[in-house]
């Protein structure tokens, strides 16, 4: 009987071992002003550099319970690379991918198994970014003056003394942004289950416009109210229907760039600093 | 008090002002046709008033509610913003507009709508029903709060649970039943001098006064007798405690019911 359990137990320890691989690569482009990563699994790290090249470090993680599916993880993900004039794209490619206008995600059952990617990557300071991820996933901008658009989904987002405008979505996870010049252009700052904590330059001038829903709005900037845009009606089954956006408007200075912030779950903190 | 009327009388002041985020106009599709107005809040009160205009004119403002989950404090050296928007919802369908507040916020609307409407409103928490300059079959239920109609015409059911009622009728629709209940607050009505009704009046700890000539009848309403026994259930007798009698000869039904608080029926 003793001997019976003990085969039984050693049976899913011999099918189920995990083999993992890890592989590293190295990317170098010069010329560039817009810069993309569409990755799934994995952090995102970017630093701007005085230098003129962008300079990628990308560590690919596959891990799989036999040979076979380890095979098979190595025939289905790849790293897509695109580049048109001054746009490169790297785009984390797989069954999972859509291929279709967006690229969109789409998981389904168990996943045979794991992968994971890792980007670090050094840009010169006025480069555009588009940066995309999922799960296990961090991403962090250090540094950078160009235009931005972020998005995460299980993880949080930081970007540390950078400038230009644009957005920095997640879903689960903090938003964290401190301006080393105010932006000028509409920014956006997204989060459902995180606090959104900005801190811009004094004399910033913005109409800010935000809603939480299990949280408190701060700021440290004298701010004067703004009534925000008419509800506009929208026609469903012969209905007109007016809902409500719940945002609250103010305006922080003389106005100006439109700042949004929206979370469900999480405190808004708007700072100024000065106080630093 | 003052404050809040004053409050009240500067909303519909301003109300030629530009829509905003707090501020719709709804128009009713059908100017030919009855309108309908369907309010139905959680937390907040609701202030009707009828205007010469065509559209519905709703406003909304979300007040800190007594009730509101311990607040976090600022961090140091910050202040709070506080979330002065309206959290409703308006649909309009065929000539009905309903107005739906939120659950999160304590939401006060305060609407004008054109003289002729029907209304059916409904609040729960934190808020007066008050109906001003309406024509129409007026419909209140208010759980913890008062019902305010004055300056009205046409028929009134005002229900509430912890409020007083009051309600003024400068005309009634002739042949429409009317009802008044509260179970904790005065009934205080005033109706024409000429309507005609069967009144049913009620209160366990309170007095019913009237100016008008009532003809009490006290014949015509035997106790109710439940007999279960055949099947096993109980038998009871059940005394009916209301006060019944009829005005200007009678006509359809008005009651007046409350357990604690007197009842004032006055002649306009």
């Amino acid at each position: 009987m003793r001997f019976e359990i003990a085969l039984f137990a050693m049976v899913p320890l011999l099918a189920w071992a995990q083999i993992e691989e890890r592989t590293t690569d190295h990317k170098s482009y010069s010329g560039l002003h817009e810069f993309i990563v569409d990755n799934v699994n994995g952090s995102i790290d970017v630093t701007a550099t005085s230098g003129s090249t962008v300079d990628v470090d990308i560590e690919k993680s596959l891990s799989a319970d036999s040979q076979d599916r380890m095979s098979l993880a190595k025939k289905e993900i790849s790293l897509a690379e695109t580049r048109e004039g001054g746009l490169v794209r790297l785009l984390v490619d797989g069954p999972f991918r859509c291929h279709c206008a967006d690229n969109s995600i789409h998981f389904r059952g168990e996943p045979l198994y794991r992968f994971v990617y890792n980007f670090k990557v050094r840009v010169p300071q006025n480069i555009a970014l588009e940066l995309r991820t999922v799960n296990h996933s961090h991403i962090l901008v250090e540094g950078t003056s160009g235009d931005f658009k972020i998005s995460n989904v299980n993880g949080g987002i930081e970007m540390r003394e950078v400038s230009g405008a644009g957005s920095v979505h997640t879903v689960n996870g903090p938003v964290k942004v401190t301006f080393a010049r105010n932006p000028t252009g509409a920014t956006s700052f997204q989060s459902v289950n995180g606090t959104l904590d900005v801190s811009f330059r004094p004399g910033l001038n913005a109409d800010v416009r935000m809603k939480t829903m299990n949280g408190g709005m701060f700021t440290d900037f004298p701010v004067s109210a703004v009534p925000v845009a008419a509800m506009q009606p929208e026609q469903r089954d012969g209905k007109f229907v007016w809902k409500s956006n719940r945002m609250t408007g103010v305006r922080i200075g003389r106005g100006g760039a439109e700042l949004s912030f929206e979370t469900l779950n999480g405190d808004i903190l708007i700072k100024s600093r000065g106080n630093e | 008090m003052i404050g809040a009327a004053l409050g009240t009388l500067l909303a519909f002041t301003a109300a030629k002002a530009q829509d905003t985020g707090d501020r719709v106009t709804v128009p009713f599709r059908d100017a030919s046709k009855p309108r309908t107005l369907v309010v139905k809040l959680i937390q907040g009160g609701i202030t009707i008033r009828g205007y010469d205009g065509k559209d519905a004119i709703v406003e909304s403002s979300s007040r800190a509610g007594s009730r509101r989950r311990e607040r976090t404090p600022a961090p140091a050296g910050m202040h709070r913003i506080d979330g002065a928007a309206g959290d409703v919802d308006i649909t309009e369908d065929n000539n009905i507009v309903t107005v739906h507040g939120g659950v999160m916020r304590l939401t006060d609307v305060a609407i004008q709508v054109p003289t002729q409407t029907s209304l059916r409103l409904q609040t729960l928490n934190g808020g007066a029903i008050v109906v001003e300059s309406i024509s129409g079959e007026i419909e209140a239920e208010n759980m913890n709060g008062a019902i305010t109609i004055s300056n009205a015409s046409g028929s009134v059911i005002a229900n509430s649970m912890n409020g007083k009622i009051n309600v003024s009728l400068d005309r009634a629709t002739p042949g429409k039943s009317m009802s008044f209940s509260t179970m904790n607050g005065t009934i205080d009505v005033t109706l024409p001098s000429d309507i005609k009704a069967n009144l049913k009046m009620k209160t366990d700890n309170g007095e019913i006064f009237t100016d008008f000539d009532v003809k009490l009848d006290s014949s015509s309403h035997p106790p109710v007798v439940e007999d279960q026994r055949k099947t096993g259930g109980r038998y009871r007798v059940r005394m009916d405690k209301a006060m019944y009698g009829s005005i200007n000869g009678g006509g359809p039904e008005m009651q007046f019911v409350t357990y604690n608080g007197n009842i004032l029926i006055h002649k306009k």
